[in-house]
């Protein structure tokens, strides 16, 4: 039957998507030329699997939602129609079992990104206030307050609130020349004006709700290094290139407590070479391909589950002999 | 908190706000007190009773506060904790001689008459 087809197709793309999307959108070239793409194809593989399981869930339950049949034989026809495509054997176990997955999926993701959401805030509220409190000075810079304070650590952070506040460590302005210094600004900035946080937390809600997934295990940190590339090319527009870069280096020998010494070096170093050699910009047709692959990942499981109504619909719309109508 | 830590020692809520409106700034005495309040409650003071007055007093020094502010930035990353994001993260000493390595290379910062 359609239906089955179908649905199978939709568990498989979602299956695939889960799997195997991780290499495959590190290997694909176009990707690499902009940073901001690749976080927008992330973000669809992400949202694209999850409402694919969702939308294989609610068909399955589907012949338990009541439709609407309104006065006229059309609709009835339809609706009859609608339901001979969606049902199947054994339709009330696989009903209950579709609802059951949805809910348990959606509580489950919802639960995910919502804690992740939650828990920083908290601390960054904190933070901030004890920030304005030791700070040096602080002065309004495009929607975000910029404040220095007086450390010997080189440190140059942002912290995204309302509104965000951009740390420097008078240590940090040391090692800066001006352009350097507005460079690394412009970088911070971007990231509170992207809602880059945002970002990073919904993928780590979602790797915390399915951790044993590829997809989601290897999103947040992938994305982790894709912020940070997109801020520097935003940073670029406005900026000295070669200042963001040289700025990365004086700043990389503030130590860390106990943290994880073990990709940074490699990454910042693709940092570098980007901003040092960049690549070449994604041109018109590099951004349809990109746009399309994002509108494709997001709207193509919803068409997969609509072509059973869709073929119903245009079944009695265009009536079929006897003979070639599906049972029902 | 500027005036508690130029002090360095306890304080009235009336010494802060003398203190406070010494230049043309006039505070209401409740407004300071509502402040002195709130931040020993966030716990940025202490306080001790003395007849029927609180003298309050800094938690921490500036410079310790700072410095325990800056340990939670060091200690945080991006795809760990998501409190903050740092323009560059820690690296090994290494990885540190490879990158200087390699804007020395892609960077050739002396050499006159090279453009862009």
């Amino acid at each position: 039957m359609i239906s089955y087809a179908a649905l199978g197709l939709l568990l498989a793309y979602a299956t695939a998507v889960i799997l195997w999307a991780p290499t495959l959108v590190r290997h694909w070239a176009l990707l690499d030329r902009s940073a901001a793409a690749s976080i927008a194809v992330w973000k669809a593989l992400m949202a694209s699997s999850v409402l694919s399981v969702v939308l294989v869930g609610i068909a399955l339950a589907s012949p338990k939602l009541p439709l609407t049949t309104s006065l006229a034989a059309l609709l009835q026809a339809c609706a009859r129609a609608l339901r001979a495509s969606y049902t199947m054997p054994g339709g009330q176990a696989t009903g209950a079992l579709g609802a059951a997955a949805v809910a348990a999926v959606l509580v489950r993701a919802g639960w995910g990104v919502t804690s992740e959401m939650w828990s920083g805030r908290r601390a960054r509220r904190q933070q901030a206030q004890a920030l304005h409190l030791v700070a040096t000075s602080q002065r309004r810079v495009g929607g975000a307050v910029q404040v220095h304070v007086d450390s010997a650590v080189p440190l140059v952070y942002c912290l995204p609130g309302r509104p965000g506040t951009v740390v420097f460590t008078s240590a940090a302005l040391a090692r800066l020349s001006d352009p350097q210094a507005a460079a690394v600004q412009a970088h911070e900035l971007a990231h509170l004006r992207r809602r880059h946080h945002l970002v990073l937390a919904g993928a780590r809600g979602l790797y915390r709700a399915f951790p044993y997934l590829p997809l989601f295990r290897a999103a947040p940190a992938e994305l982790a290094r894709l912020v940070e590339m997109d801020a520097d090319d935003v940073a670029a527009r406005t900026h000295n290139r070669e200042a963001l870069a040289t700025a990365l280096v004086q700043l990389a020998a503030s130590p860390s407590l106990g943290g994880a010494l073990g990709a940074n070096g490699a990454a910042t170093a693709i940092r570098v070479r980007r901003l040092a050699r960049p690549p070449r910009r994604l041109d018109g047709p590099g951004r349809i391909v990109v746009a399309a692959t994002v509108m494709g990942l997001v709207v193509a499981p919803t068409l997969l589950v609509a072509l059973p109504g869709i073929g119903a619909w245009a079944a009695h719309l265009c009536p079929v002999p006897p003979w070639a109508s599906p049972a029902s | 908190m500027r005036v508690l830590w130029h002090q360095a020692e306890p304080m009235s809520v009336r010494a802060v706000m003398e203190d406070l409106n010494s230049g043309d700034r006039s505070l209401a005495y409740t407004t300071v007190m509502t402040v002195m309040e709130n931040l020993h409650r966030k716990g940025f003071l202490t306080r001790e009773r003395l007849g029927r007055a609180w003298l309050y007093c800094a938690s921490q020094s500036r410079e310790q506060h700072t410095a325990a502010l800056m340990g939670e930035a060091l200690a945080s990353g991006a795809d760990r904790e998501g409190t903050l994001l740092r323009f560059v993260e820690a690296m090994s000493l290494p990885d540190l001689e490879r990158l200087q390595g390699l804007i020395e290379e892609l960077l050739p910062r002396s050499q006159p008459g090279a453009e862009e």
